[in-house]
């Protein structure tokens, strides 16, 4: 018998329940992992060359949002047009101060570090509010003048996500949900000028500064096009997305650091004479140069990670340090997901929750298959030393870490080579996105750095994963993922990873489209297949009928450096 | 298992059943493929002409028919980078494509895989069959001594493969003998322990890290690796998704397989039928006018098989 896909639902947030460590609160004293160490001292030169120091006025210029990124369980977009130029530039005064920059957030992030350890709480108390923009190429162009606008050398920027909706495999059908006509914000002719990110940790706090950034915008001649609020899922789904996956595990590590402090953008916690310390910040999670993310500083070079390469110079002088924000507004079908995954199950004798942890590439917790094949393991997925310490195509050894306060150490199953996608399919969400240690149809894994973007998403609307009976009512309310992602190139990284890698069945390695995200369109047919694992050591090819995520909205915006938002932007003419 | 014959590419019969050329087309592959080379420790790759391989697994190994070198070097550029592209001498993916163009608008775009020593081993032993693929593929003015010359030798440069038109590879690190050659490359880290160490690869294309790493990959594993029969360059994928006519519909299927099978595709074209009032260069991809070749190549994948197992004692 099929599993009914709503017990699936309800049993799933039993499944997450266990309460997920935390690893940065200390449960024991030891310092140094007990864990067997492998590896041999570092090849001669290993650390590379020197990684670019953010100064006072750097660290105040970079949003907030780009590097670290707020992080907070509260957010509201909002999607603005702008009016009288005269007005907006008022507007942008107004703002001005108000935006997060890099230097506050990093600040906060460490103090908040610092009392969690020091109160050995999870939450410390300390809460804050933060403030991030974006403008669209028609925005800057209303502010600057056309030729400005125009002066961005990326050119999917320059043409917006509408243009490009159909080239990402949205449908082209007008008559198919998802088509951007239908789109709530974004669609031809509909794109906003500038999108607001307001994040909070607490609800009061968000909402009293929504009001306010929506009553100045509104005073000074701006409409309010689109607004939607987003939230992490309640306990015991934090951090999870809607079909019951928890997100945000795994996010590139950016190189640099603060000038006087020393304060590392991403904290460093292998040991120096680990050889890997030159490549990963955490056990895998790769150092990333930031260039990648920000505008005109070194880039990763294409064949050598440790050495950096010339910044992007196609973008006006203000520019520098911004970086591009491409937003998708993306409903899920929760129920249509788990039935999918409920009737393969079924077919291949397997259970639905290990069946769709296939999918994604990890368990519900967050645990990854590479280290857990057949069981979900909230203790795993909770080891931020741990979850993300996998490669795909050979044994992974283990990483000799700095002492860390508190942390016991790595002792979970390592994971082991899996070459032909046995145990990860190649189609799984984590795999397709990212390949790591795999060579891709763009050659080595040097090439799959320049890919990687920082993720910035949110759910939005109600949960339904974890309620035992829903009615038709809560199954057709909206749900599902403000995706958001900054990066250096839309083309090289968003669009490149969602057209070559998730909607194609070949690449990066043979084995079908990526379940979650992949979209078809050929002359309409949207039906998706992929490869997985059987249990008893087969494959089988699955075909996925139709899309279980659906862009409803988004658009492609540039974030610009701070210093432009109270300077040029602002700026009378 | 046992040994085998090589095979040509996607199993074409463009010569008569026994003729001489294909004892001749496995020969020249074999001379091509060493029999045991180290790849990376323990495993190595062999000749499955001499050696004989348990299979156990078969890798496809993609990458994309547009040169990475050039998008590299013309990071913030694409246009540049496409317009480079137009020149075969940078068409360094294993792809090579020729242009049709009438008053400046692309009309026709034929993309192939074929390798020069197929031509050549066709022109030794079958000359007249050399001459009638000719024909077929460019023109029927084609004549034997534009092919070989007086010592019978092919000449693969020859007008109808350059300047007139396309039948085979003409870029020197296009060919049989490269692909099997990178594919045979010994692992630059010696103790390499995951695709890391090897870095930097000193390589630009997509294809030679494909191959490579791929390979080193299944030989850590302990695995013997060997080209698939038959052994090739194929096209094995396309994507026209996004792509719009100037009414800003989706494109109809333009392509044709003209040499090749499905998933061993060797020569591919793209050009619109005559029934449209509309070329090849009137569609835009994502919103771009397609203004070179390489726009289209872009979206092509390209692909060679290998197979890994025991070797048998
Ligand atoms: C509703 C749509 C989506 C859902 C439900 C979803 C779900 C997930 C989940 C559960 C993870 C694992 C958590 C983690 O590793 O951080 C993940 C990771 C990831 N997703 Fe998505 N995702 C969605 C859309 C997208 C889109 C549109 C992209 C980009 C094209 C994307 C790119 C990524 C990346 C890069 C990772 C990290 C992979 C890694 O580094 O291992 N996701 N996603």
């Amino acid at each position: 018998m099929t599993a009914n896909p709503s017990d699936v639902l309800a049993s799933l947030t039993e499944a997450v329940a266990t309460p997920l460590a935390n690893l940065e609160v200390p449960s024991a004293t030891t310092h140094l992992p007990a864990a067997p160490v492998a590896d041999a001292g570092p090849p001669e030169g290993a650390a590379g060359p020197a990684e670019p120091r953010y100064d006072a006025e750097a660290a105040a210029d970079i949003q907030g949002n780009v590097v670290p990124g707020f992080n907070k369980d509260h957010q509201e977009f909002l999607f603005l047009r702008f009016g009288d130029p005269d007005g907006v530039r008022e507007w942008l005064r107004w703002l001005h101060p108000r935006l997060a920059s890099m230097g506050e957030v990093l600040q906060f992030r460490d103090e908040f570090r610092s009392e969690r350890l020091r109160q050995g709480t999870r939450d410390p108390g300390m809460s804050s509010t933060w403030t991030a923009l974006a403008l669209s190429h028609p925005g800057i162009g209303a502010l600057l003048g056309q030729a400005e606008a125009d002066a961005f050398g990326e050119h999917s920027f320059r043409q917006g996500l509408a243009a490009r909706s159909t080239y990402l495999g949205d449908p082209s059908d007008p008559a198919r949900p998802g088509h951007r006509d239908s789109w709530v914000v974004g669609g031809p002719g509909e794109e906003a000028d500038a999108l607001v990110i307001v994040a909070a940790d607490r609800d009061a706090d968000l909402r009293t500064a929504v009001d306010d950034t929506v009553a100045e915008a509104t005073a000074r001649g701006l409409t309010v096009q689109f607004s939607q609020r987003g939230d992490t899922l309640p306990e015991p789904l934090q951090g999870h997305e809607h079909f019951g996956f928890k997100d945000g595990v795994s996010q590139p590590g950016v190189r640099g650091a603060l000038a006087g402090s020393g304060l590392e953008l991403t904290p460093r916690f292998l040991a120096a004479d680990d050889s890997r310390s030159a490549l990963f910040a955490k056990p895998g999670q790769p150092l990333v140069w930031p260039g990648q993310f920000l505008l005109g500083e070194p880039r990763q070079d294409p064949q050598d990670p440790l050495r950096p390469a010339a910044g992007a110079a196609t973008f006006p002088a203000w520019a520098r340090r911004g970086s591009y924000l491409v937003c998708r507004r993306l409903d899920q079908d929760v129920l249509g997901f788990w039935e999918f995954v409920a009737s393969c199950a079924d077919e291949l004798g397997t259970s639905p929750v290990a069946f769709a942890s296939m999918l994604v590439g990890r368990w519900p917790t967050g645990a990854p298959l590479m280290r857990s094949p057949d069981h979900d393991d909230p203790t795993l997925a909770g080891d931020e030393f741990a979850n993300n310490h996998f490669l795909f195509d050979d044994d992974t050894r283990r990483s000799r870490l700095a002492p860390i306060p508190g942390y016991g150490g790595d002792d979970h199953r390592l994971a082991a080579a899996d070459v032909f996608g046995r145990l990860c399919p190649h189609a799984a969400h984590i795999r397709k996105v990212n390949p790591r240690d795999s060579a891709t149809d763009f050659g080595a894994p040097a090439d799959t750095l320049m890919r990687l973007m920082l993720r910035r998403g949110i759910p939005y609307g109600t949960p339904i994963a974890g309620v035992a009976a829903p009615t038709p009512e809560q199954a057709a309310e909206p749900r599902g993922l403000l995706f958001a992602a900054y990066m250096s190139s839309i083309e090289d990284q968003f669009e490149f990873v969602s057209r070559r890698w998730a909607n194609a069945t070949t690449m990066p390695n043979l084995g079908g489209h990526d379940p979650i995200i992949g979209q078809r369109d050929a002359a309409g047919d949207r039906a998706r297949s992929f490869t997985v694992p059987t249990p008893d050591g087969g494959t089988v090819d699955l075909t996925v009928p139709r899309d279980f995520v659906v862009p409803s909205g988004g658009g492609y915006f540039f974030a610009p450096p701070i210093s432009a938002v109270g300077g040029v932007l602002a700026a009378d003419r | 298992m046992a040994t085998i014959t090589f095979d040509t590419p996607a199993h074409l019969r463009d010569a008569p059943a026994g003729s001489p050329f294909y004892a001749a087309w496995h020969r020249e592959i074999a001379r091509l493929v060493n029999d045991r080379v180290p790849l990376s420790r323990p495993g190595r790759s062999v000749d499955p002409s001499v050696v004989d391989l348990e299979v156990d697994e078969e890798r496809l190994k993609t990458w994309t028919g547009f040169s990475r070198p050039l998008l590299m070097e013309h990071r913030d550029d694409r246009p540049a980078a496409f317009a480079a592209s137009e020149d075969r001498s940078v068409q360094i993916e294993y792809l090579e494509w020729h242009v049709t163009r009438t008053d400046g608008a692309i009309t026709k775009i034929t993309f192939t895989t074929e390798t020069p020593e197929y031509y050549a081993v066709l022109a030794a032993t079958e000359p007249q069959v050399l001459l009638d693929l000719y024909r077929r593929l460019v023109s029927p003015q084609v004549q034997l001594a534009d092919l070989v010359g007086a010592g019978g030798t092919y000449k693969p440069r020859n007008k109808w493969n350059t300047t007139l038109g396309i039948v085979h590879y003409i870029m020197p690190i296009n060919s049989m003998k490269d692909m099997l050659g990178v594919s045979e490359e010994i692992q630059n880290a010696a103790d390499a322990r995951d695709n890391f160490e090897p870095l930097p690869y000193q390589r630009m294309t997509g294809a030679d890290a494909r191959l490579s790493f791929d390979n080193w990959v299944m030989t850590r594993r302990g695995l013997s690796v060997a080209p698939w029969n038959p052994p090739g360059l194929y096209i094995v994928d396309w994507d026209d998704t996004g792509w719009t006519k100037p009414d800003g519909t989706p494109v109809d299927d333009y392509w044709t397989v003209a040499r090749g099978a499905e998933g061993m595709v060797l020569r591919l074209e793209y050009e619109v039928p005559a029934t449209e009032d509309f070329v090849v260069g009137d569609i835009a991809i994502g919103g771009r006018p397609i203004t070179t070749g390489g726009e289209v190549a872009e979206h092509i994948v390209l692909s060679a098989r290998t197979v890994a197992g025991r070797e048998s004692p």
